[in-house]
């Protein structure tokens, strides 16, 4: 009997699960923020039209990145949403191959799309092949991944540049990565051919035992004042939340008349959310803790569309799962409960992977996604932004754990 | 076993190639035919030089470098290129069915009534036919787009008269009469066409505008336990479904001339082994049986060139084959239960490591093996975009 509209899909019959287990295995996630930036002392590599003799036929950067540890301690006020950010050494390095890719590139980690030539003026898909994060100087804790992305042609406040937002999957590891599932999302901006900031969150889905730390590891915020020129987070202002399943409004399946799904209404309830991550014995392991703070600081509702049924996308590497949102906006709150504004920002690309729990029958969804802002209120009336989002979402039954960074541009660069 | 498959690899690797640049004639443009307004054939026509391709040099602070050079010495060329239907089966003489170009869209291309003069006297010819696609370069407008083909060669004139082989093109072709495009072309059991004398010097063509630098390897199968063959089916019966194979390359350089006393000849030597060269195959389900030109077995692969200089990992190169094309034919010094073959094939590079991080550009390749046990020697020409002369020495 196909599911009518709003019935909620059954777990297999005979399997005892409940959950308050999922939501255990969702909070047990490993969040790794960086800010990743232009690598000292290399250059990014142009990648010009192969034939071509004309070196304005840009098609892709090889792009060599500094990464440094990122944890941001959001505030509301009367103004809006603060981040104050601490900021970590430059031990870890990024690289990877940034492609651009026609609208239509079904994007696959071994695949080149067609060529396709870079238009600084116009939102374009890319993809990101040999996509390498090493988090120690040896490569001793490495991933390597692959993704895809979109850039958003952005003048604001007398500052015009290229935003990107983008998502990928961890293809394999070593090290502190070795045999875990994950994903990471892209929140920033590039100025071919060698300038380029971004915000790039990792979650790791199933960490080893022993990832997770008791308690702060502390890696003091600053404020953006005081890192002054070169400040990897100049124009930039992040701020972070964790969603949870928003218990007045529970999560709603949504199926079309013949029974498939067609996603799910959702409404979350945002916490403040603090990610730090050190890398220790030399390079070997790696402590992580996130923590939330008590105050509920937005309500996000939003309608996913997706079906995590589709057998021609299973969620796997080269088949991920394409999600997107409809109608989203979060309202935020101070720490006294005062709606300060809104913020419209939907999911314009997702790419969702299924995930395997050890000795847990039912698969979990992890989802990466982003989407530009698109309108605001009250305090976010003027505001433009990327919102991305690495999210961990099971279906049967149907809760989530969802990391959201939100990067509101400022004006002016400022 | 190891001393036939020494002497059969010797037998594989005597092979003549004919590296050409072909660029347009002024005198003779292309001629394009359109329907209801619509580009559905362009015949090519210009001149194609003379190009050698050095052996690469490995180093282990520089990397790889090579030099390419294009010759004075040309012969004119001609071919018919069309768009066709993805499930066109085109059998030599039959008509290509009128198919409008989409410039924003890959498409299958026809390449029929060609004809290649290599030399200048224009007495030593190839005639052949094949198919290819076309990759639209996004953005560019519509006027730009790569070509790549491959074909087999059905007819010789001059010193090519008994000259049985394949042939693969690439390259970028900015409609509707101009373009540079890489023909290769592979004569197997060459005869007195294979030199190992020195051919005479290039004179090299003044203000030819390039960016990119072309490298070559040559490939082989170093042990009979190199290759792991999966069984399987196909509509069209072909033996096999995935063939992984451990190959090795080696570093090679090929050039021809005929202004030497000999006429026309191939100089192609082969030189160190410079890595391995993983091979995952799978056969098209729609390919042939591979046994005439009209019926070629086709598949498709992912491979990579891992280069050392010694023990030194230099750089991964990765690339792509899209579409290979293999035809049985009989190969000299080699018993004919090998299943010897001739393949062609081309696609594009997608990335690399170390001295090829970032590296961006096509491949075409064409050569010859045997399916039991699994031996090759194929010529792969890479290009890569090269503004700065990163890999040039």
């Amino acid at each position: 009997m196909s599911p009518s509209s709003g019935q909620q899909a059954s777990p297999p019959p005979g399997l005892k699960y409940f959950k308050s287990a999922v939501e255990e295995l969702l909070e047990g996630s490993v969040y790794l923020d960086t800010i990743v930036t232009s690598r000292r002392g290399t250059k990014n590599v142009a990648l010009p039209l192969p034939g071509s003799s004309s070196p304005s036929n840009l098609t892709g950067l090889q792009m060599f990145g500094q990464a440094r540890r990122l944890s941001i301690k959001t505030t509301a006020g009367r103004d809006g949403l603060q981040g104050a950010a601490a900021i970590g050494s430059t031990s870890s390095s990024v690289s990877l191959r940034w492609v651009l890719a026609p609208d239509d590139e079904y994007a696959l980690p071994d695949k080149q799309p067609l060529p396709t030539l870079f238009d600084p003026g116009k939102s374009q898909r890319f993809t990101m092949m040999d996509f390498a994060l090493r988090l120690d100087e040896d490569g001793r804790s490495a991933f390597l991944g692959f993704g895809a992305g979109r850039t958003y042609p952005t003048a604001f406040g007398g500052d015009t540049r290229i935003w990107l937002g983008a998502c990928g999957k961890i293809l394999s590891g070593e090290g502190v990565f070795a045999n875990v599932q994950g994903s990471f999302a892209l929140n920033g901006w590039v100025t071919p051919p060698d300038g380029f900031g971004f915000e790039m969150l990792v979650r790791v889905m199933d960490p080893a035992p022993g990832l997770l730390a008791g308690g702060p590891l502390g890696l003091k915020s600053e404020p953006a004042a005081s890192r002054g020129a070169g400040d990897p987070l100049a124009g930039s202002n992040y701020t972070t939340f964790l969603g949870e399943p928003d218990p007045a409004n529970p999560i709603h399946q949504d199926f079309k008349p013949d029974g498939t799904m067609l996603g799910a209404t959702v409404s979350e309830l945002l916490r403040v959310v603090r990610v730090e991550y050190e890398l220790g014995n030399g390079g070997k392991s790696l402590r992580a803790h996130h923590a939330t703070e008590d105050w509920i600081a937005g309500r996000l509702t939003t309608k996913i569309r997706f079906n995590p049924f589709d057998p021609k996308t299973p969620g796997t590497p080269e088949s991920p799962l394409p999600w997107r949102t409809e109608g989203t906006t979060i309202a935020f709150f101070d720490p006294a409960g005062k709606e300060i504004g809104t913020v419209g920002a939907n999911v314009d690309e997702g790419r969702g992977f299924l995930t395997r729990f050890a000795g847990f029958p039912a698969p979990v969804l992890n989802l990466v996604g982003f989407g530009p802002f698109a309108g605001g209120t009250g305090a976010f009336a003027d505001s433009r932004g990327m919102l991305s989002v690495n999210a961990g979402v099971s279906v049967a039954p149907a809760t989530l754990a969802n990391l959201y960074v939100l990067r509101f541009a400022a004006a002016g660069g400022k | 076993m190891a001393d036939d498959i020494k002497v059969w690899q010797q037998a594989l690797d005597r092979l003549a190639y004919f590296n050409l640049l072909a660029i347009p004639d002024s005198t003779r443009p292309n001629e394009p035919s359109y329907r209801n307004g619509r580009l559905t054939e362009v015949l090519f026509r210009g001149a194609a030089h003379r190009f050698d391709v050095a052996g690469g040099q490995l180093d282990g602070e520089r990397g790889y470098r090579t030099s390419n050079a294009v010759g004075t010495e040309a012969g004119p060329f001609e071919f018919r290129w069309a768009p066709i239907p993805d499930d066109f089966s085109l059998i030599a003489g039959r008509a290509v069915p009128p198919t409008p170009f989409d410039p924003a869209h890959a498409q299958r291309i026809a390449v029929t009534d060609a004809e290649f003069a290599i030399g200048e006297s224009g007495h030593d010819r190839i005639k052949g036919f094949g198919t290819g696609r076309t990759y639209p370069i996004i953005g560019a407008g519509r006027e730009l787009t790569r070509v790549a083909a491959n074909g087999v060669i059905t007819a010789g004139t001059g010193a090519l008269a008994n000259g049985a082989g394949m042939f693969v093109l690439s390259g970028l072709f900015t409609r509707p009469d101009d373009f540079q495009l890489d023909i290769l072309v592979m004569i197997k059991d060459p005869g007195a066409l294979y030199t190992t004398s020195e051919l005479p010097a290039i004179e090299p063509v003044q203000g030819l505008p390039r960016s990119s630098t072309f490298l070559s390897f040559s490939t082989f199968v170093p042990t009979v336990t190199s290759t792991t063959i999966v069984p399987g089916t196909t509509p069209a019966g072909p033996p096999a479904l995935l063939i992984l194979s451990d190959e090795k390359h080696r570093l090679c350089a090929t050039s021809f001339s005929a202004r030497g006393a000999q006429g026309l000849a191939s100089r192609y030597r082969i030189g160190p082994t410079a890595g391995e060269h993983p091979v995952r195959l799978k056969f098209s389900p729609t390919s042939g049986g591979g046994t005439t030109p009209d019926d070629p077995s086709a598949s498709y692969d992912l491979e990579q060139f891992q280069l050392y200089d010694g023990s030194k990992h230099l750089g991964t190169l990765k690339v792509e084959g899209d579409e290979i094309r293999a035809i049985l034919t009989p190969l000299e010094g080699l018993p004919q239960d090998m299943g010897s073959q001739m393949f062609a094939g081309f696609g594009p590079v997608s990335g690399g490591d170390g001295t090829f991080a970032g590296a961006q550009g096509f491949q075409i390749n064409v050569g010859v093996g045997t399916f039991v046990p699994h031996l090759t020697s194929i010529l792969y020409l890479v290009e890569l975009a090269d503004p700065t002369g990163r890999f040039r020495s």
